[in-house]
């Protein structure tokens, strides 16, 4: 998804006007003076001087490109899978992983991953095992970061 | 001092840290010469890892990868005529032409000499720039460190993007994720959304990882080169023969590459990419021959490949003494040092010096161990280039995973990481650079604590952020740099108004 600069502009001057009024309603119990949303304003601030700039240096666009373009690769239907796999096979491995454990959790995913990617699944196997097994001897044996064993087995 | 280094010699010395430096010197080897995969992706990929190694082996890993992953940046370049790392770009094209001449194993010579060369004259500078800016850097009080903040952020603005302004969005969006949690001078939560994983603030490294892997993970799948073959290249002989020679035949292109890269290194905000752009060019506009630039000669790339490994050097000068980071790579390293409690600044030096030699030292070995290192990785690179981006993604992914959550055994982080790689794809496909954020987040909360103890200190009034005269002066090199960022953006607009207007239809 490509937005042209006013429409990126627009969305961050947005941002830039709810962070301020944000960062004014923050509660100041002890009355300082420079208290909690004193620096969050100046941020707030700088974030709407930047996108009025972009804005305005970019109106010659209005017109030559749309305000928003699909890419290409939105149109092809097995790209967008592949795409939404990502933030998919995260948030799975993090529902997951407490219950089936670190390595059944993460070879899935992997092979998932891999066979939706087109790996020939004689090759996508053999690396999924290897790659757990390498993560398992880095992150638990050697650098002994607790990963879940999985409450099932 | 001598008994400082013997210490650090002590510290550096031992297996477990050799041990380190010869690991990361070659995870810095494969990963720079994967197309794709920057220098930088592959030092957020390491902290996960360095957060369980006590100090000094830390910074060994991020030292060493940083300067291996430059290097090897030229191999695919000069095969492939595809970039490893954004920093071997100015000079692809010479050194893929030497290769269509039948040189290629000339050309990665050369690159490999003479980032060997680079590099060692940029930690030398270090070496001896460093101590002395901190002496002086102890005079500094919350103004000047309001300053040379605020000149660091700038200096990432006005260097780094095709659209300044684009720079200072992304800048302020870093500042703004900064803002959250409750380590501010007011002592307030802010913007936790009632989470108490976010009392402490986003976690940093999650956060890189997302936004310099996930979002590459993404982008390779989208635009298609995921599912990409591996490559072929033919074996590379010859790599060292005749070196001494182009040694003696360029030796000022060695020592114009070298200071300019570790000036334009140890400028806040630009880093090894940079640098080399601009020797490649300063090497063709003093050169004798500048005609046989783009045919397959090596002049411009033994300055550009010296140039890009001493502006590693150099970006750690304002990173060690000040705490502000010259690139995208140092402020991780940043950010490291505050996870290892070696707080950056002046006063390093004075608590704890063998500490910084060691660091030191850690350079000097690192650029050492490239020159066999490197040349066994020009051997061996048509082994890695052959690995396809079906199977590179996919791990990567696992990898950025479980990197983030062994900072804090948090699954929280692990959507922290998902959520800045969704943010920082969105933001690059639109042209919006993504380092200005990191050095957002790094220094912001530093931004805040010297601006609202230095308001406090001055009642309020803004005369007390100019009435010192360091802080005067880098008042006016701040103001400078904006003037002269909005002047040529101003200037660039009009120029392609006046064409556009010209052009007819």
């Amino acid at each position: 998804m490509k937005a042209n600069d006013v429409a990126s502009g627009l969305a961050l001057l947005l941002l830039g006007v709810v962070l301020w009024l944000a960062a004014d309603a923050l509660p100041n119990p002890a009355r300082q003076i420079y208290g909690p949303s004193f620096f969050p304003k100046w941020v707030g601030g700088g974030l709407v001087l930047g996108s009025l700039v972009l804005i305005i240096t970019s109106l010659d666009q209005i017109g030559k490109e749309a305000f928003v373009r699909l890419e290409p690769w939105l149109f092809r239907p097995v790209t967008v899978i592949q795409v939404l796999l990502v933030p998919v096979l995260v948030i799975a491995y993090v529902q997951f992983v407490d219950l089936l454990g670190f390595a059944v959790t993460s070879l899935a995913a992997l092979l998932i991953m891999f066979l939706a990617l087109g790996v020939r699944p004689l090759l996508a196997l053999p690396t999924g095992a290897v790659v757990v097994a390498l993560i398992h001897v880095i992150f638990s044996m050697l650098l002994r970061v607790p990963l879940a064993g999985g409450s099932l087995f | 001092m001598i008994d400082a280094y013997l210490l650090a010699f002590e510290m550096v010395f031992t297996p477990h840290v050799l041990g380190v430096v010869l690991i990361s010197a070659i995870y810095g080897l494969t990963v720079g010469s994967i197309p794709g995969l920057s220098a930088t992706m592959a030092i957020a990929l390491l902290v996960p890892m360095t957060f369980f190694m006590p100090p000094i082996p830390a910074i060994a890993a991020i030292v060493t990868t940083a300067a291996t992953a430059i290097f090897s940046g030229d191999i695919p370049g000069c095969l492939l005529r595809v970039p490893g790392t954004p920093a071997s770009a100015a000079y692809v094209d010479e050194s893929y032409q030497m290769n269509c001449n039948g040189l290629a194993g000339r050309a990665l010579g050369v690159s490999l000499v003479f980032s060997v060369i680079g590099g060692l004259f940029g930690s030398l500078v270090l070496m001896v720039a460093a101590p002395s800016l901190a002496e002086f850097g102890l005079l500094f009080s919350t103004v000047e460190f309001f300053w040379l903040v605020v000149l660091g952020l700038g200096g990432a603005v006005f260097i780094g993007a095709r659209r300044p302004v684009k720079a200072v969005i992304t800048l302020f969006l870093g500042l703004a994720i900064g803002l959250v949690g409750m380590q501010n001078p007011a002592g307030m939560p802010r913007f936790t959304f009632g989470q108490t994983e976010l009392l402490g603030g986003i976690s940093l490294v999650p956060a890189m990882v997302g936004m310099f892997a996930v979002a590459e993970v993404i982008r390779a799948i989208a635009h298609g080169s995921a599912g990409r073959a591996g490559r072929h290249a033919k074996q590379v002989g010859g790599v060292l023969a005749g070196m001494g020679r182009m040694i003696v035949t360029y030796p000022v292109q060695a020592l114009r590459g070298s200071v300019l890269g570790t000036i334009i290194g140890a400028l806040p905000g630009a880093g090894a990419d940079i640098a080399a752009w601009m020797s490649y060019a300063i090497s063709k506009r003093f050169s004798k021959t500048p005609e046989k630039f783009g045919t397959g000669h090596p002049e411009g790339l033994a300055e550009a490949s010296a140039s890009n490994n001493s502006a590693l050097g150099g970006t750690w000068i304002p990173a060690l003494v000040f705490g502000i980071p010259g690139d995208s790579i140092t402020a991780i390293a940043i950010g490291v040092l505050y996870m290892k409690d070696m707080r950056p600044g002046p006063t390093i030096f004075l608590n704890a010096p063998e500490n910084v030699y060691a660091i030191f030292l850690i350079f000097l070995l690192a650029n050492l161990i490239m020159l066999p290192l490197g040349w066994a990785a020009i051997k061996l690179a048509r082994h890695v280039l052959k690995v396809p981006g079906n199977i590179l993604m996919p791990v990567i992914l696992l990898f950025a995973m479980i990197g983030s959550y062994a900072i804090n055994n948090s699954l929280f982080d692990v959507l922290i990481m998902l959520v800045f790689g969704i943010g920082a794809f969105i933001l690059e496909e639109n042209d919006f650079p993504i380092a200005p954020i990191i050095l957002g987040i790094v220094l912001g909360p530093m931004l805040e604590a010297n601006f609202v103890a230095t308001m406090v200190k001055s009642n309020g009034s803004f005369i007390g952020f100019v009435n010192r005269p360091v802080a005067a002066v880098l008042a006016v090199m701040s103001f400078a740099i904006l003037a002269w960022t909005i002047g040529s953006a101003i200037m660039r607009l009009l120029r392609t108004r006046s064409e556009t207007a010209k052009a007819p239809g």
